[in-house]
């Protein structure tokens, strides 16, 4: 068996939320890569009721790079991007999470490997879920799970709930298996971007049918055709972006087309955010937590990839969704 | 690997199988059980129910096909539910009919994942074991496709209603527990396929070169069996391109290196029983190669394969060691381990 072990874990009460991470070195980081304190802050008296399920898979974006010798590409990459930011540190940073974004796109088993890592994780939470609510004579269906992710996370939630509305293998088919989410809240989205990126490299990327992000019809939100009726994967898809992140699709303040993610049918969340210090330095910081713990210093750096600030900024949110 | 694979039941199954519900659902779901469904059907359970024991266990282990046949017959039978199934009651009722083929009744939910033995008077009345693996998948779908009629958000008031609360819990208990049986094999599955990723992609295997990420990369776009599957994982298949130093013959009973390029292909080893670490590695080793070899008349370290006269061969590999023939006038044996001295040329 896969030394990847989904987490599980005994629900104290009938809700569940899954922190997906994005990029960054979750694996080196552990627990404190994801903003969870944050969350448990957010959530108020109610924190204890909620099961958190943290998913990080950054050990096979590591695989492929061994594998690959990416590590020789990183350096030529990395020595390229540093002659324009004239930032050796940086550059080295930028190109590691270049990789980590190119990697699902462009190398098809990275790709199936993490989304099988994360079909492993939900289903493991759909046992959970079962568990705790026929030990307490409740109905399962009444229970609620949830998703949170950040940055290159958004992308694979994304593509994962597609997967899992289309592949009946999954068993997490909201119509037929009755494993609709209760919500989705996406921050700092870079699907619509990855969308743009992708389309312009697109003759590259292998098995694009299986890629929801570069379907011809468009981003949509994921549901499973089932009689008559669509079934949506989540009851409320959510996106949270900030207006001087470019990951989440805005460039000094204002919104891009080819960058900020909106699809039919999605709660659109918007966080005003205002620069503080040097832009390069926070970039920089936003990469190597991955936007989780650390990602602010002092006060006197705001990162606006933030994970933290983003569950700070929208505490309401998530209260109303997750509590 | 197949969705009914017989085995030892693997690590989450045997965890979902030890923490679920306890004694005290056991007995409510005994008593309910005994005022909804035949008598007869639930002899085995009522034998159980003194025993404290977490409910899917139970259910595994003494719960059939038939009581759960039996089960969603009482609550077809009511007349609140076949209204609000409406216009979908003639496929519930086809669905529910392969359910309730007495041929299938001693079935366990337990056997229906393949992983649980099936009942001797299932085998004695059938005479042949891998009926219940067609019965199983027959049975999975039409499980799986009763279950969203008869469980979702829209009937369940009214089953409620219908069947009150105890029996109500019984009914959602019964058809929720092959439901998550049938999940927790899908869970097996997904690890099963990551570990093989991880014997295709992690520490243990070899690195490519540049020519075999660009080739691996082509030939999983273009040439079938390469690229890998939603349901089995990746392709055990690699290609190999290489130029390798390192290999050394025996020549005029003098040991010399020989360098050659190999062109071939690798094959992973997927099963539990391969990929051993140390010396267990070399009987169970993660992989075999098999190509062609050439190399140069002119032997010794960093020799470049066509200078002078070229020789052609074979070589095979298990696990990191790897034996070349190359015949010829000066026809030799040769071997090497797998490894690569620069990262992403050689």
């Amino acid at each position: 068996m896969s030394a990847f072990k989904p987490q599980s874990i005994r629900w104290r009460a009938d809700r569940a939320v899954l922190l997906v991470h994005g990029i960054g070195d979750a694996s080196g980081a552990g627990p404190a890569a994801f903003p969870t304190t944050q969350l448990a802050d957010a959530l108020g008296d109610d924190a204890d009721k909620v099961a958190v399920y943290t998913l990080n898979y950054d050990f096979i974006n590591d695989w492929a790079v061994r594998k690959t010798n990416l590590a020789a590409g990183i350096d030529v990459l990395g020595k390229a991007i540093g002659v324009k930011f004239d930032n050796a540190e940086l550059a080295t940073t930028l190109a590691k999470y270049c990789g980590d974004v190119l990697w699902p796109v462009l190398h098809l088993d990275t790709r199936m490997a993490v989304r099988d890592a994360y079909m492993a994780q939900l289903q493991q939470i759909v046992l959970d879920c079962g568990e705790a609510a026929l030990a307490r004579g409740h109905d399962p269906l009444g229970y609620r799970v949830s998703i949170v992710a950040h940055s290159l996370g958004c992308f694979h939630t994304y593509e994962a709930l597609h997967a899992a509305v289309r592949e009946p293998e999954y068993r997490l088919q909201p119509g037929t298996d009755l494993t609709q989410l209760e919500s989705v809240v996406l921050m700092a989205s870079p699907v619509q971007l990855i969308r743009s990126v992708a389309g312009d490299i697109g003759v590259l990327v292998p098995d694009k049918g299986a890629l929801a992000t570069m379907a011809p019809s468009g981003l949509s939100l994921p549901a499973q055709k089932f009689g008559r009726k669509d079934v949506p994967a989540t009851r409320h898809f959510v996106s949270v972006t900030g207006t001087q992140d470019p990951v989440g699709g805005h460039l000094f303040g204002k919104r891009t087309d080819w960058g900020c993610m909106s699809i039919h049918g999605q709660r659109t969340e918007i966080v005003t955010q205002t620069l503080l210090g040097d832009p390069v330095q926070s970039l920089k910081l936003a990469l190597a937590s991955g936007g989780g713990a650390g990602a602010m210093v002092g006060g006197a750096v705001q990162d606006p990839h933030s994970w933290t600030a983003y569950v700070n900024s929208k505490a309401g949110l998530l209260r109303e969704l997750l509590a | 690997m197949s969705a009914h694979r017989a085995g030892p039941t693997p690590a989450p199954l045997r965890r979902f199988q030890r923490t679920t519900a306890r004694a005290f659902v056991l007995r409510t779901l005994a008593f309910a059980f005994a005022c909804t469904v035949p008598q007869h059907a639930l002899a085995q359970v009522a034998d159980t129910a003194t025993v404290p024991r977490p409910v899917v266990t139970v259910f595994a282990d003494t719960l059939t096909v038939g009581h759960y046949c039996a089960v969603v017959r009482d609550a077809m039978s009511r007349d609140a539910v076949q209204r609000v199934l409406a216009d979908n009651l003639p496929l519930v009722e086809a669905k529910a009919g392969k359910v309730c083929d007495p041929r299938v009744a001693p079935l366990l939910l337990r056997s229906l994942t393949g992983r649980g033995a099936v009942s001797l008077a299932a085998v004695a009345r059938q005479r042949q074991k891998a009926y219940s693996e067609v019965a199983a998948a027959r049975l999975d779908t039409a499980m799986r496709t009763l279950r969203p009629f008869l469980r979702g958000r829209d009937v369940q008031p009214t089953i409620n209603s219908a069947l009150g609360d105890s029996a109500a819990q019984v009914f959602r208990a019964v058809l929720d527990a092959p439901a998550l049986y049938f999940t927790a094999a899908a869970l097996d599955r997904s690890l099963e396929r990551l570990s093989r990723y991880e014997r295709k992609l992690g520490l243990q295997s070899p690195k490519l070169n540049a020519v075999e990420v660009l080739l691996n990369y082509s030939a999983q776009r273009w040439v079938p069996g390469f690229a890998p599957s939603v349901t089995r994982g990746p392709s055990p298949f690699e290609l190999i391109a290489s130029y390798v130093p390192t290999y050394a013959t025996v020549q005029n009973r003098k040991a010399t290196a020989v360098s050659a390029s190999e062109f071939g292909v690798r094959g992973y080893l997927f099963g539990d029983n391969w990929g051993k670490d140390g010396r267990a590695g070399i009987l169970k080793p993660a992989y075999w190669s098999i190509g062609a070899l050439v190399a140069s008349d002119r032997n010794g370290a960093l020799a470049w394969p066509w200078d002078g006269r070229t020789r052609t061969g074979a070589f095979v590999g298990w696990g990191e060691l790897k034996i070349g023939y190359v015949p010829g006038r000066t026809s030799s044996v040769m071997v090497t381990r797998q490894m690569q001295f620069i990262p992403f040329v050689f």
